[in-house]
């Protein structure tokens, strides 16, 4: 009974205790690990990746695996926001969501109504739309012409109080209403149900391609603002901007404790997920290992605390019966 | 099993019926090909040979202008590289000459047989641009190429790789097929553009290199080499941040893409300098975040700053979009303005940086005339006139005083 | 008669990558200016031997229901090691025999993760690209290795059958083997079963483990001689040649899905997604053909795949509406 419940704990807080151990070491290697000018720094180095992954954890969670369209998303979005800012602050916010909101639903339309594998949609998907913008755009940098250029500057450089920067203020409230939607909420335990199984959700009288398309509508939205962040970030708008993100976002839901067969984790676990992403880094940085040995570090520890959680995960399931 | 037996019967048909199709269409193409060649040449020498080389050489290329006015075509160096030490590897990291064979793939090259010039004016010549991807420097590099061959009477098309050894392996391929008069060059990898060279070579076909390097073996089958001077460059800079920083105190390098010239030239360049003239400067650590995203390179400098402190006070950048960006970002959200740094190259961003005073410095290595440069030396071949082997562009530094030369940014 | 149309549509459908090549080249052949020759032809066949001979071990995986995404790092790995070896001792055979083996060593390393530690193949297979990726470029700084001796390329190129050159030759034999030992062998069938259906498979008395293991294998394997044979073509291996450009991972997933299989397992064959290969690598060509830029490239590359998944997912979306109300009744006479 006893080994159960200590089971059960690790399969809760699994990435809290990596989060815990990584600060620890964190600790060992340099004394100005702790310093709170370094915490913030992580915090802000992984915002954008949180928002992202809080996106495409409700599509994982929800059964989906995952969604491969952010990159282009992230890349449509900066365009967006780049072109609509001559319209005012507002508008452009609202045409950046829209964008994502639309091709999130595009994505949940098609793959919940026709059961089109995700991965390979997604990826069409996310060639159709890098090909659109460089047909349209070519491969050149657009930069802010027009509009309040220096309040866009600001969104991703201000910092409440001084200190914290914008991008970590929208991760954590991202994440905490998301949180508090999937697991309160009536739709959001409809998630859960409908990662676990398709089938019996259908049958208990769900909507389940409501679901998925909200699941994707979500990972478009996070994507867009994503996006924002980084054209503000760069002042520009380039076909580019979303390399990359898709794998280590996936690498944050995966760390989280989620499964890609969807129905386990949390979002809150994302937080967690991306905070380790966030440390291991920065411990890495600090020891002042090569680029490419922090590679095979992080692949070596991505396979080990996956193969961790999945062996407790069994063992749990088997004393459960 | 009956489908299985379908199936890999129509495959079969389909491959024959291909092969064979093309087999007849060559051997008719061939035929047609030669007639049309001998009755051209013929028609050519007669009528326009002379005419068409008076016309060519009347051209007046030197008071061509980019968009911003300045000289399309401008004044280019032709670097001496020292004696090779014997064993470069040999040698410490920090030793200009370790990178003996990165800096200078050019020298000791015994080169093959060229191809002879035509020597009968550039007008009308075809060109085939193999282009090794799509990025907005290119873009801005290919415009001046076709406007560079709008100008001498040629005709230019462009084949983009997107960065992809096995895309341009191929567009090599194709472009040998379209038998071009020239082609001009820009490698997707500097060792992987040998076998390509080759093949052009074989193919009899003058080849002019831009842009990257090639190795030192590629340069045998190049008829001649133009571009930047990217060791030079990164060299110049170096000089002038460790004037600014006063010779002293520690710095870092954000390398550029792993794999090609840039990431030796444009980090190695810096070092090899900083250890000649400023033995106080130490390299304190270098990474590489990548070209794709300012938050990657923001987040490695402000790791940067948490652990050296006030021992940071130059950065380096091997490019000045997104590597710039982030490390301006992170300095600003340290609070570390006393930070300098200098980064390769002039896009807008940068200019803007410079004006602003956030960026120390940039260089000049503008796209547009090194899109040009290659058509002009093309150009003179077609001519009959001598062309050089390599020729650089000349870099500069581009710091607050003298930005205003270089607006508007090319790109 | 509805009975029949349907079932013409089956085995179109079934078949469905001929169609679309046949489509692709014959307009291309009308339209694109230099494409239709002996030359080019070779030149699309050539191109296609790196992904036709890497897209065998990745449909075989793709048949066991299972993505790889370590074929990259692996190709990587393999080319990187091959011009080392050859740098080392001039010879080729070893040095794509030696890539070769270090292939399917990774290759099992990623069953096992799978099999026996329970991963989801999309998460090993993605950290063991991390890892393997890392080492790779970490090895010689990220810089290309390459080597003088031109033999390989001379020898690749040159064409022992007239207008095939020999790196398409070993790409098609490589690929005929496979599929006839996929269909006409117990073994080789019983990939599809584990695929289908794993837990049937498993009472039929196949072990399964043992097949999905051999097949990240024989994967590793072919995306290891894949490698090496092109890096020994090029005379050069990159450290990573997905890195800025289309990652080659996209073009193997697209062609595969492009000649029928599907992620789901049990489903697709070497020989067409070598045909998936051909059509995109003749796509690719043509689109140069009449210089259009690669972002031309993608996006068609894109709605292609988006035309084929939808038609299937139609067809298939039809089907279970049928099945909802009692089609099998229909069938009894």
């Amino acid at each position: 009974m006893k080994k159960k419940s200590g089971l059960e704990y690790i399969g809760k807080f699994g990435t809290y205790m990596i989060v815990l151990f990584l600060l620890i070491a964190g600790c060992l290697v340099s004394d100005k690990f702790l310093s709170l000018t370094n915490l913030v720094n992580i915090l802000d180095a992984v915002s954008y990746l949180g928002i992202l992954a809080s996106g495409m954890a409700l599509v994982t969670y929800c059964g989906q695996s995952v969604d491969l369209s952010t990159p282009s998303t992230i890349a449509v979005a900066s365009f967006v926001s780049i072109l609509t800012l001559k319209f005012g602050m507002f508008p452009m916010l609202f045409c950046t969501l829209a964008s994502g909101v639309l091709i999130g639903a595009l994505n949940g339309l098609v793959i919940g109504k026709f059961r089109i594998n995700t991965v390979v949609w997604t990826l069409a998907m996310s060639f159709v739309f890098a090909g659109l913008i460089r047909v349209v755009f070519g491969s050149a940098n657009i930069y802010p012409k027009e509009g309040n250029v220096e309040l866009f500057e600001q969104i991703s450089r201000y910092r409440v109080f001084g200190f914290i920067p914008l991008g970590v203020i929208v991760m954590v409230l991202l994440m905490a209403v998301l949180h508090i939607f999937i697991s309160r909420s009536r739709i959001g335990r409809q998630f859960k149900l409908v990662g676990c199984s398709e089938e019996v959700a259908k049958y208990s009288g769900i909507n389940v391609l409501k679901i998925i398309v909200l699941s994707f509508v979500g990972s478009g939205i996070a994507a867009a603002v994503t996006g924002l962040f980084i054209a503000s970030l760069s002042i520009s708008a380039c076909y580019n901007y979303g390399t990359g993100y898709e794998f280590r976002a996936i690498t944050a839901v995966v760390l989280s404790g989620m499964v890609l067969d969807g129905g386990r984790g949390s979002i809150a676990g994302v937080f967690g997920g991306v905070l380790a992403i966030g440390l291991l880094n920065n411990i890495m940085t600090l020891l002042g290992l090569n680029s490419f040995l922090q590679n095979v570090v992080t692949g070596i520890v991505f396979i080990v605390i996956v193969w961790f959680t999945n062996y407790t995960t069994k063992k749990l399931e088997a004393l459960n019966g | 099993m009956k489908r299985r037996w379908i199936s890999i019967i129509t495959a079969s048909v389909l491959a024959v019926s291909m092969l064979a199709g093309c087999g007849g269409q060559q051997t008719a193409d061939t035929a047609e090909n030669a007639a049309e060649e001998s009755a051209g040449e013929v028609s050519e020498t007669e009528e326009s040979g002379e005419d068409n080389l008076t016309k060519s050489k009347a051209i007046d290329w030197q008071s061509a202008t980019d968009n911003a006015g300045n000289p399309l075509f401008i004044d280019t160096l032709i670097p001496e590289a020292p004696e090779r030490p014997e064993d470069p590897d040999a040698l410490p990291e920090t030793d200009e000459l370790h990178w003996y064979d990165f800096e200078y793939p050019y020298a000791q090259v015994e080169k093959l047989e060229q191809p002879e010039s035509p020597a009968d004016g550039c007008i009308g010549k075809k060109i085939i641009l193999l282009s090794n991807g799509d990025h907005p420097y290119h873009t801005a590099y290919v415009e001046a190429t076709q406007q560079a061959c709008e100008i001498f009477g040629m005709e230019v098309e462009v084949m983009s790789a997107n960065w992809d050894a096995n895309i341009q392996t191929q567009q090599v391929d194709q472009a040998i097929n379209e038998h071009p008069d020239l082609i001009i060059y820009k490698p997707v990898d500097q060792e992987t553009s040998v076998t390509h060279l080759r093949k052009m070579y074989d193919a009899g076909i003058p080849v002019i290199g831009s842009n990257v390097m090639p190795s030192n073996e590629g340069f045998q089958y190049l008829l001649s080499f133009c571009g930047p001077a990217d060791w030079d460059q990164s060299k110049l800079m170096a000089e002038y941040m460790a004037e600014q920083a006063g010779y002293e105190g520690g710095y870092c390098v954000i390398t550029h893409n792993p794999g090609g010239s840039a990431y030796y030239a444009r980090a190695y360049g810096v070092i090899t300098k900083l250890a000649e003239i400023a033995p106080d400067m130490v390299c304190l650590d270098i990474q590489s975040p990548g070209t794709d995203s300012a938050e990657n390179v923001k987040q490695v400098v402000s790791d940067w700053i948490t652990k050296y402190g006030d021992e940071l006070k130059v950065i380096f950048t091997s490019e000045t979009t997104v590597q710039a960006t982030g490390s301006i970002e992170a300095c600003e959200a340290a609070g570390r303005s006393d930070i300098l740094i200098g980064g390769i190259d002039n896009s807008e961003i940068a200019l803007n940086y410079i004006q602003e005073g956030k960026l120390t410095c940039g260089t000049n290595q503008p796209p547009m005339q090194d899109g040009a440069l290659p058509v002009l030396l093309a150009a003179k071949w077609f001519n009959g006139e001598e062309i050089d082997d390599y020729v650089f562009m000349a870099p500069a530094v581009i710091n607050a005083d003298n930005v205003e030369d270089y607006l508007p940014a090319q790109w | 008669m509805v009975k029949d149309r349907k079932k013409v549509w089956a085995a179109l459908n079934a078949r469905r990558i001929y169609w679309i090549f046949l489509l692709v080249f014959l307009i291309l052949s009308i339209f694109a200016p230099n494409f239709f020759n002996a030359y080019n032809i070779g030149v699309i066949l050539g191109t296609a031997m790196l992904n036709g001979i890497v897209v065998v071990g990745f449909t075989i995986v793709l048949i066991c229901g299972h993505l790889d995404l370590s074929t990259v790092a692996i190709i990587n790995l393999a080319g990187n090691l091959a011009i080392y070896v050859v740098e080392k001792t001039d010879n080729f055979v070893l040095a794509i025999l030696a890539a070769t083996v270090a292939g399917v060593l990774v290759g099992t390393v990623n069953g096992l993760l799978v099999t026996k530690a329970k991963i989801n193949s999309f998460i090993a297979t993605l950290g063991m690209s991390t890892l393997i990726q890392g080492l790779v470029s970490y090895s010689n700084n990220a810089a290309t290795r390459s080597i003088t001796n031109f033999a390989m390329t001379d020898f690749l190129d040159a064409k022992w059958i007239p207008l095939l050159p020999n790196r398409a030759l070993l790409a098609i034999i490589i690929v005929l083997v496979m599929e006839i030992f996929m269909n006409w062998t117990v073994i080789g069938k019983n990939f599809y079963l584990v695929g289908g259906n794993i837990e049937s498979a498993w009472y039929a008395g196949i072990k399964t483990d043992r097949y999905l293991t051999s097949a990240f294998s024989i994967n590793g394997g072919f995306a290891a001689l894949g490698g090496a044979v092109y890096a020994c073509y090029l005379a050069s291996a990159m450290a990573d040649i997905g890195a800025m450009g289309i990652s080659p991972l996209n073009m193997l997933i697209a062609a595969s899905v492009l000649g029928g299989a599907s992620l789901t397992g049990g489903k697709g064959s070497v020989l067409n997604s070598f045909f998936g290969v051909l059509t995109l690598t003749a796509l690719y060509n043509g689109l140069t053909c009449f210089r259009l830029g690669y972002e031309m490239q993608i996006f068609v590359n894109g709605l292609v795949l988006i035309v084929v998944v939808l038609m299937e997912a139609v067809s298939l979306y039809r089907k279970n509406k049928l099945l909802g109300s009692k089609s099998d009744l229909l069938k009894e006479k």
